[in-house]
């Protein structure tokens, strides 16, 4: 887990910035390999000459006294002084470290001079150059004594302990949606094995029950993703990788329509399904559950039975799956209940539902879109929305609502 | 009718044990390990085409004291560890987890040699289980036939 799980870097950048504002200590964040800083900090020139002479890696550096785990006041290659707090996971790993800028300490000035004067030997710096840095060490910020690193360095602290709060409570959290999904979803599965075996011992035996299994595997599978999702949501994997394995795309595809063929023709609904034989790299639960979504969406919001007069009278879904030049293009595309033209930008937004799907019917909770979004995005492809108003009447429709994504064939493209 | 031998290392199975039975009706043997120490052992001792592998497991050893469970609880999931004692001629697995953690499963995919799929527990059909293992062993063979040439 990182510090991105529970806080946003904007919101870092801002309490960084305002504590370089009041203190002039400006301090930055290291986390994985992203450094957080004040906005309107500059490095000093020193830095900047002392990195283009010589290869330096103070995160490196940095990091190494992070993971010693205490806080630490040390001087650099160059011999500028700085403080590192090591930022800690309630399993007590160091996961980053704060650390005040780079200053000179004006009664310890002889030890950097020192410092200097090796680097400079080590760097093979000329006496001009010696004599240029010398002149740009003295510009550094200077403090008379490391003391006066105390005031900032107590609110180090304050804001260590506060990050360190945040981290074991997002800890917590995660562990409790964890622990709650697994609760949910070992009996789930459980009786989703049971239906689907019960619904092939039934089907030669008696069709009605074998439906009534058929129904209670849908629903459960409607179940199954609703806590999927919330999950994946709650949880926010940013950081997630994906294994990415050749897969037949029509099979999976085919495999996710079959699930919804008892609830299509319960709605009346015709499948009209033609997709093209592929092979592509696909991570195969996070593409099968965006599918899922997707096709569970356009059997949700497609009409049944005769309403609107004649123009309900058209109850499809249909799919196509295509293969092109680098891309294989998926369509679905439903009749009914459609998306408002000025929802379309923020339809894939995470919570948000369309005014026009939010009745009673239609329970939704708005994050199935939005995970679609993100997994398609994280196989390197592309989600487009299309909702068509046929006729004139905006509230009722009906529109044709077209979702079409394109994954990759081949391995460019993805995060 | 098929013959292969599958190790299914699960904690749960006597739950969940519908789930193979589309295998075991054709033809599969299932053998099952419910701790990573039989786990371990049982991979040993017997040969397989392939191994079903759950992440949270117990260890199987067996604690004389508090601090012991506690250390032993802090070594991890062991469904992991599993994957990282593996002898290098492993049969490939199949990961079925209920875990979705990102930390653990990013720690799955270091083992891309060995771990061929990761499906999620919880809404997955037995009928579906049972394409993806026989893919699996079928995939398997096929790249052995062209090592062996």
């Amino acid at each position: 887990m990182t510090v991105s799980n529970f806080i946003d870097d904007p919101i870092v950048e801002l309490i960084l910035e305002l504590f370089y504002n009041q203190t002039n200590i400006p301090i930055s964040l290291f986390y994985g390999d992203k450094i957080i800083q004040p906005s309107s900090y500059k490095w000093p020139d020193f830095c900047k000459l002392a990195h283009k002479k010589a290869k330096l890696n103070c995160q490196e550096n940095l990091m190494k006294r992070a993971n010693v785990g205490k806080p630490s006041l040390s001087m650099c290659h160059a011999g500028l002084w700085n403080y590192v707090i090591p930022l800690k996971n309630d399993e007590k790993k160091v996961v980053g470290a704060l650390f005040t800028s780079q200053r000179r300490i004006i009664i310890r000035e002889q030890e950097s001079i020192k410092a200097l004067e090796n680097f400079s030997k080590k760097v093979k710096l000329s006496d001009d150059e010696h004599k240029e840095f010398l002149n740009l060490f003295f510009q550094v910020t200077e403090m008379p004594n490391e003391e006066i690193f105390s005031p900032s360095i107590n609110l180090l602290y304050e804001i260590e302990s506060r990050l360190y709060i945040l981290l074991s409570t997002h800890s917590l959290e995660r562990k409790k949606i964890v622990n709650l999904a697994h609760q949910i979803l070992l009996p789930m599965q459980s009786i989703i094995a049971n239906a689907e075996n019960l619904q092939v011992v039934l089907n030669p035996l008696n069709k009605e029950y074998a439906q009534k299994a058929e129904e209670i595997l849908l629903r459960l599978s409607e179940l199954g993703l609703i806590v999927d999702n919330m999950r994946s949501n709650l949880l926010d994997n940013k950081n997630e990788k994906y294994q990415f394995e050749e897969h037949q795309i029509n099979s999976i595809i085919l495999d996710v329509i079959s699930i919804f063929k008892y609830q299509a023709a319960k709605k009346n609904l015709d499948f009209n399904v033609e997709v093209e034989t592929d092979t592509i790299p696909v991570a195969y639960y996070h593409i099968r559950r965006a599918l899922f979504n997707l096709i569970h969406n356009s059997i949700k919001y497609s009409y049944e039975g005769l309403q609107f007069g004649g123009q309900g009278k058209e109850r499809y879904v249909k799919i196509r799956g295509t293969v092109r030049k680098g891309w294989y293009k998926l369509s679905i595309e439903n009749y009914g209940i459609g998306i408002l033209e000025c929802e379309l930008d923020e339809i894939c937004n995470d919570g948000v539902r369309g005014i026009l799907s939010s009745d009673r019917e239609r329970t939704g909770s708005g994050i199935g879109l939005s995970e679609v979004k993100r997994i398609i995005e994280k196989h390197g492809g592309h989600l487009k929305i299309e909702s068509d108003l046929l006729g004139d009447d905006m509230l009722y429709g009906p529109y044709r609502t077209t979702v079409t994504i394109e994954l990759p064939r081949g391995r460019h493209g993805r995060l | 009718m098929v013959d292969y031998n599958i190790l299914w290392i699960e904690d749960d199975a006597d739950q969940i044990y519908s789930l193979v039975q589309p295998l075991v009706d054709s033809g599969c043997k299932i053998s099952i390990a419910k701790d990573y120490e039989n786990a371990k052992r049982m991979n040993n001792e017997f040969k397989y085409d392939v191994i079903i592998l759950d992440i949270i497991i117990p260890s199987g050893k067996k604690c004389t004291t508090i601090e012991e469970m506690i250390a032993l609880q802090k070594e991890g999931h062991f469904g992991v560890k599993f994957l990282e004692d593996l002898p290098a001629d492993s049969p490939p697995i199949v990961v079925l987890t209920v875990v979705n953690d990102e930390t653990i499963s990013n720690n799955i995919l270091k083992f891309p040699q060995v771990v061929k799929i990761i499906v999620n527990k919880g809404m997955i059909r037995p009928s579906e289980l049972k394409k993806i293992i026989l893919n699996v062993i079928n995939k398997e063979a096929d790249e052995n036939a062209l090592i062996k040439g």
